[in-house]
């Protein structure tokens, strides 16, 4: 796109009006990576902030042969993955509780939906968002990656500087961690187990 | 077909990669294995959610709020050049005492001549354009403008400059001293 290869180069001489073209045009995406991997609005708010920041002070690395999108997405990615890895040793005995209590209501829901379905997506919602937060970072941003950015493994890898088997094996486990945790919280009928599994 | 078979073909199943014949096997397996069943009625359950979960905006004015950040943040980094810069100025303004306090000064065989160019001309352009220099700073970080990189450029070539003058300026001062000294 010349109009934002053009605020590229602009941000770059310190334009700071031409940087926040970029900020308005990428702060969807990148917010929803940062709320999806941490789960806290405030906290999201804070990470999206910083990645843009971050980007504004790197911008004369990023290559432009490269898509400005996976860059931008990649330094959030990062700052994300950093942030759980600070806070690893609490979201282990966070999880049942975010499973059992997940507060948050959602996206606002359009004009057009009535608010029977949109209390239901609001459900739904909170329940992917407390499912993902089951997984640890590594595989929860194979998920997002995977669902919210319809990446290939390919993409995957590049932008976690992993490889494709590891992005393959990640999401392999994700998904199952997920189900189980779907059947855990009674989401979906329980597997049949012989005997002794209370309902 | 073991259930660790029908776990992968799974996943190719959620990938749309799995091809017809494997298709088959996979249903042959979970119409008789209830545990692989029941887990792929939860990989669906879930793939169907996170397909369709949106994606989450950040609150209403957050690029200006980014802006606001970045602009403050531009700000203290000038700030700081600023008084990095004035503090340049200030040790170039008492660089005289400091040399002639470390530096043992040798006499150049001209210093007579020069040192009546000094009294008249070298020593006032130096005094002058050292007096806008740190005018010039002070003003700047004063007032939190931003100089650009050629006008950094420009008065760093200056300060380079005014150090060669300062330098030759003392050394003619000095000079006069010693004549004058016996
Ligand atoms: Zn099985």
């Amino acid at each position: 796109m010349d109009t934002e290869r053009d605020w590229i180069e602009r941000a770059r001489q310190g334009d700071q009006a031409a940087f926040t073209q970029l900020v308005e045009t990428y702060q969807v995406p990148v917010y929803n990576l940062a709320y999806r991997m941490l789960g806290d609005p405030m906290e999201a708010e804070e990470a999206a902030q910083e990645t843009f920041l971050r980007a504004y002070r790197e911008l004369h690395r990023y290559d432009p042969t490269r898509k400005f999108s996976a860059w931008l997405l990649a330094i959030a990615a990062h700052h994300c993955i950093d942030l759980l890895r600070r806070r690893r040793l609490t979201w282990l005995s966070l999880e049942e509780e975010t499973l059992q209590a997940a507060g948050w209501t959602g996206p606002e829901a359009g004009p057009e939906t009535d608010p029977e379905q949109a209390v239901e997506q609001a459900e739904r919602e909170a329940q992917v968002q407390a499912l993902l937060t089951t997984l640890p970072p590594d595989y929860r941003m194979a998920i997002v990656l995977r669902y919210w950015y319809d990446l290939s493994y390919e993409e995957i890898a590049q932008m976690t500087e992993s490889t494709v088997s590891a992005v393959k094996s990640r999401l392999f486990r994700a998904r199952r961690m997920l189900a189980r945790a779907a059947q855990q919280a009674g989401l979906v009928p329980n597997a049949p187990r012989p005997a002794s599994e209370p309902a | 077909m073991n259930c660790e078979e029908a776990g992968l073909l799974m996943m190719d199943a959620l990938d749309g990669t799995l091809v017809l014949s494997d298709v088959n096997r996979l249903e042959a397996h979970l119409d008789r294995c209830p545990v692989c069943q029941a887990e792929w009625t939860a990989l669906q359950a879930v793939e169907n959610w996170l397909g369709r979960a949106p994606l989450v905006p950040p609150a209403p004015g957050f690029a200006d709020r980014v802006a606001a950040r970045l602009a403050r943040q531009n700000a203290r980094r000038r700030l700081g050049g600023g008084l990095v810069v004035l503090a340049a100025a200030a040790l170039l303004a008492f660089a005289p005492l400091l040399q002639g306090w470390l530096l043992p000064l040798p006499l150049s065989p001209d210093a007579e001549v020069i040192r009546q160019l000094a009294r008249h001309g070298l020593v006032v352009v130096w005094h002058t354009l050292r007096g806008l220099w740190i005018a010039a700073h002070a003003l700047a970080a004063g007032l939190d403008l931003s100089l650009g990189a050629a006008a950094h450029a420009a008065l760093g070539a200056l300060l380079l400059f005014l150090l060669g003058l300062q330098s030759g300026a003392y050394r003619l001062r000095s000079a006069d001293r010693r004549v004058q000294t016996p």
